[in-house]
């Protein structure tokens, strides 16, 4: 627990509680934070923060946005405790990646507000090497995680609307069902399907441009 | 002229050539990217090693948890501000439609009492209120002529 926890609980005339174990499941450690265990909140940011910066590591390639969003995440958790519902419902596990998932929505959607953030076109290099690509026949093996392959990819999603790009990136990176999709973005299962299509059908014309 | 036509030759070959990739392809280098192009484990996780995150969350939610109760002290304040100008408002409202409520039961009263009154009135008046609509220009120079025989004898 931090200093400034320890004081605002002192401030507060909250009797200090002993830590939580660390064996106890997520359901248990949402109540114990409830009931204002301020060390059962931290115990379920040090379990989860990994699982959290993973799905934001889909979205977004900068460190900086990563922690950012894990940060916004968590807070949102902290005042939505009292909502969960516990274990009938979804797993807290399945109720926080809803919550970074949509705070990733938020994000992009933000970003494509953004009057700084103009579509910037592909550099030469950039353009060969998806001439290339796309004149290869089968798949890659393993496409190199390079700069090259980030910034292009930056490029060529930054031409989609957030709502495509949650969906494309859900799917191939996240590799999850339309199913899964229309559960954590409380959309259905149509919806996704149709977004799924369009999205695709816009990063074929975006791949297109540049050939 | 031949070099011309060349390069508009090469220029349509060339849209041709781009529109025949096709979409499986397109959609299977798209995926590829999506696919590489995301944060691996490593970096994601080293992206929530700071030390500091927690302390920053904690700041955050300190903050957060300030504003809002800063944001319902505005409104008890406000509540409390216009507690007085409120009531007071009730209360005109409550006097109002009270006032509104003898004054339309008094005028059930004022109504029968006029058609008692209307009963003793003139011709012409009776003509006026009784049939509650205008009375034609036939009608006013029928009471006037009326008036006028009853008022004959008199002289």
């Amino acid at each position: 627990m931090d200093k400034t926890t320890d004081t605002a609980d002192l401030a507060a005339g909250e009797p200090m509680s002993s830590p939580p174990a660390p064996d106890q499941s997520d359901d248990a450690l949402v109540g114990a934070v409830l009931a204002g265990d301020e060390a059962a909140f931290k115990l379920l940011f040090e379990r989860h923060r990994r699982r959290l910066a993973h799905i934001a590591g889909h979205f977004f390639r900068r460190r900086e946005q990563v922690e950012e969003i894990v940060q916004e995440s968590f807070a949102k958790v902290y005042f939505s405790l009292g909502d969960y519902k516990g274990a009938h419902e979804a797993s807290f596990i399945t109720w926080i990646s809803r919550i970074t998932v949509n705070a990733c929505y938020d994000e992009l959607r933000r970003a494509r507000r953004r009057p700084e953030s103009p579509i910037s076109d592909l550099t030469q290099d950039e353009i060969s090497w998806l001439d290339s690509r796309l004149h290869a026949e089968g798949p890659a093996a393993d496409l190199e995680n390079t700069a090259l392959v980030r910034d292009l990819t930056e490029k060529l999603l930054a031409r989609l609307g957030p709502e495509d790009r949650m969906v494309l990136t859900l799917l191939n990176a996240e590799d999850l069902s339309a199913a899964e999709i229309a559960r954590l973005m409380g959309w259905s299962v149509a919806k996704v399907k149709v977004r799924a299509h369009r999205a695709r059908a816009a990063l074929r014309r975006a791949l297109r441009k540049y050939l | 002229m031949l070099r011309k036509d060349r390069r508009k030759l090469d220029q349509q070959l060339d849209r041709l050539s781009r529109s025949l990739v096709p979409d499986e392809r397109l959609d299977r280098v798209g995926r590829e990217l999506i696919r590489a192009s995301r944060m691996s484990d490593q970096e994601a996780e080293a992206a929530v090693s700071s030390p500091f995150l927690y302390p920053r969350l904690r700041a955050r939610i300190a903050a957060e948890r300030e504003l809002q109760s800063r944001t319902s002290d505005i409104w008890l304040a406000l509540l409390r501000t216009a507690r007085r100008p409120l009531t007071g408002m009730v209360l005109t409202t409550i006097v109002a439609a009270l006032l509104l409520w003898s004054a339309s039961t008094n005028g059930i009263a004022a109504n029968n009492d006029d058609d008692a009154f209307i009963a003793r009135e003139t011709s012409l008046d009776r003509i006026v209120f009784t049939n509650g609509s205008s009375p034609t220009s036939d009608d006013v120079l029928g009471a006037l002529l009326d008036q006028t025989d009853s008022d004959a004898p008199k002289r």
